[in-house]
């Protein structure tokens, strides 16, 4: 069957040092599906721009540096901000080639994606892989998305998920990617928006439909570069000074600040 | 604050500030060429473009219009005033409204007695959230899923004929398939159509 996947990378730029990860992660859909097109949308930034000069970027189909808004709110309020410039830059780009995608793939630029480093365990995420495109197909789904985690209603918010990674139909992504719009520039909305909320809040809008993964496979566990360095070194996933890891780009800014308070 | 958009496969594509409280987008043959394409596929393409610039216009503005019209103007006329009542979320109007019910000749058959209500997709008005639910039905969503649905018949139109010759006898005409997809999406994405 004829695939067509579109990458939508967005938000701030952080460990592009680690870039090869998604190119093989590309290169690894790549070999399932007919195409994979890659759009990126970063805040224009001195990180960004750096990394566009030293061709970093340089396996995206389309590239845009969104200039930084003058007043930012808090949250996930520039990561909804980000994702809707990134979905005008796909909609652009579909409407100049006339080209139609089976699923997009909505993620942050700052992940750790283990693809099966392996044989056996890579054969095992290409059967996973299938599988799902597979099912996406034969059940001509619409209006979907999925999500690494359940939604959870045990916090103090309403609801929370998690944040780095969203798989949807292209209708479904089309709108999802609108949320921003109507949960942060309505007067009305009555959705609620705090750290991790967000993205429920435009599911919940659109009346989309939502799973989460279903797979077992290791791309789609995702997780942070940052975290992933601290569990390797087997501290907590968020120590007090996450605020701190939080605000700089480079993986290796992260082990100055750890060694500090180490 | 009020957007009308206009599709308008003569015209280029442009946005016109009328007035303090008015927009116009024209979304025309510029981004969207009509050659080897179906008036369908033209409209469902012009509609799914529109929204891209209105979420910028709406992101700049850092507020979404309260009403947005929509006009194709390559099937119909702007003749839609916008109501001034406000607009809730998931509400869709038009002067032009279509009844359909299911199996008109045997009552037996019937899984719903009241007729289901489908405004024209030339020509509404909604808030914005709904609008940019149904700007962003896909043409290739048209391609795959739209087929007549002879379950349901046409039992008034309030601008045109309810009547079709099918070769053999007139007769009220089933809902076709442009209407089908419409009902299939409209019920996905929880739309309820009203005439004003």
């Amino acid at each position: 069957m004829k695939y067509n996947i579109a990458v939508q990378i967005f938000g701030q730029l952080r460990m592009w040092e680690n870039s090869e990860q998604y190119r093989d992660f590309f290169e690894f859909l790549n070999t399932h599906v007919d195409s994979v097109d890659v759009f990126g949308s970063f805040w224009d930034d001195e990180y960004s721009r750096e990394n566009q000069k030293a061709g970093k970027f340089n396996f995206f189909t389309d590239l845009e540096l969104v200039p930084i808004p003058e007043v930012i709110y808090k949250g996930l309020w520039r990561w909804g901000y980000c994702l809707m410039k990134s979905r005008n830059l796909r909609k652009e780009y579909q409407n100049k080639t006339n080209k139609t995608y089976d699923l997009v793939i909505m993620m942050r630029p700052d992940l750790r994606i283990d693809i099966g480093f392996e044989e056996d365990e890579r054969e095992r995420c290409r059967e996973v892989l299938t599988g799902f495109l597979n099912t996406l197909k034969n059940k001509k789904m619409i209006y979907r998305t999925w999500l690494q985690k359940e939604i959870s209603n045990s916090s103090i918010k309403p609801f929370d998920v998690d944040d780095k990674v969203i798989y949807a139909t292209e209708e479904a992504a089309d709108l999802f990617c609108l949320g921003f719009n109507h949960l942060h520039n309505n007067p009305d909305s009555p959705f609620h928006s705090a750290y991790h909320t967000d993205p429920i809040s435009y599911i919940k809008m659109f009346n989309l439909l939502v799973s989460p993964f279903n797979i077992i496979a290791p791309f789609a566990f995702f997780d942070l570069v940052r975290h992933h360095y601290l569990k390797d070194i087997d501290l907590t996933t968020e120590p007090q000074y996450d605020e701190e890891l939080k605000k700089v780009k480079t993986l290796e800014e992260v082990k100055n600040i750890v060694k500090k308070h180490l | 604050m009020r957007l009308t958009v206009h599709l308008d496969s003569n015209a280029n594509t442009e946005v016109k500030v009328l007035g303090e409280n008015d927009t116009l987008m024209i979304i025309g043959k510029d981004v969207i060429s009509d050659s080897e394409m179906t008036n369908i596929e033209w409209f469902f393409k012009a509609l799914n473009y529109s929204t891209i610039i209105k979420s910028e216009l709406e992101l700049q503005r850092g507020s979404v219009y309260e009403k947005v019209k929509l006009v194709n103007l390559n099937e119909d006329e702007d003749n839609l005033e916008i109501p001034t009542v406000k607009i809730y979320p998931d509400c869709i109007f038009s002067s032009h409204i279509r009844r359909f019910v299911q199996h008109m000749d045997d009552e037996t058959l019937q899984n719903k007695k009241h007729p289901i209500k489908l405004i024209s997709l030339n020509k509404w008005v909604s808030d914005s959230l709904t609008y940019d639910k149904v700007a962003t039905m896909l043409f290739k969503n048209y391609e795959k899923f739209a087929k007549k649905y002879p379950i349901y018949t046409l039992i008034e139109d309030n601008q045109e004929s309810i009547m079709w010759d099918d070769g053999f006898s007139i007769r009220p005409r089933w809902m076709n398939k442009f209407e089908y997809y419409q009902f299939k999406m409209f019920n996905n994405l929880n739309i309820k159509c009203y005439e004003i």
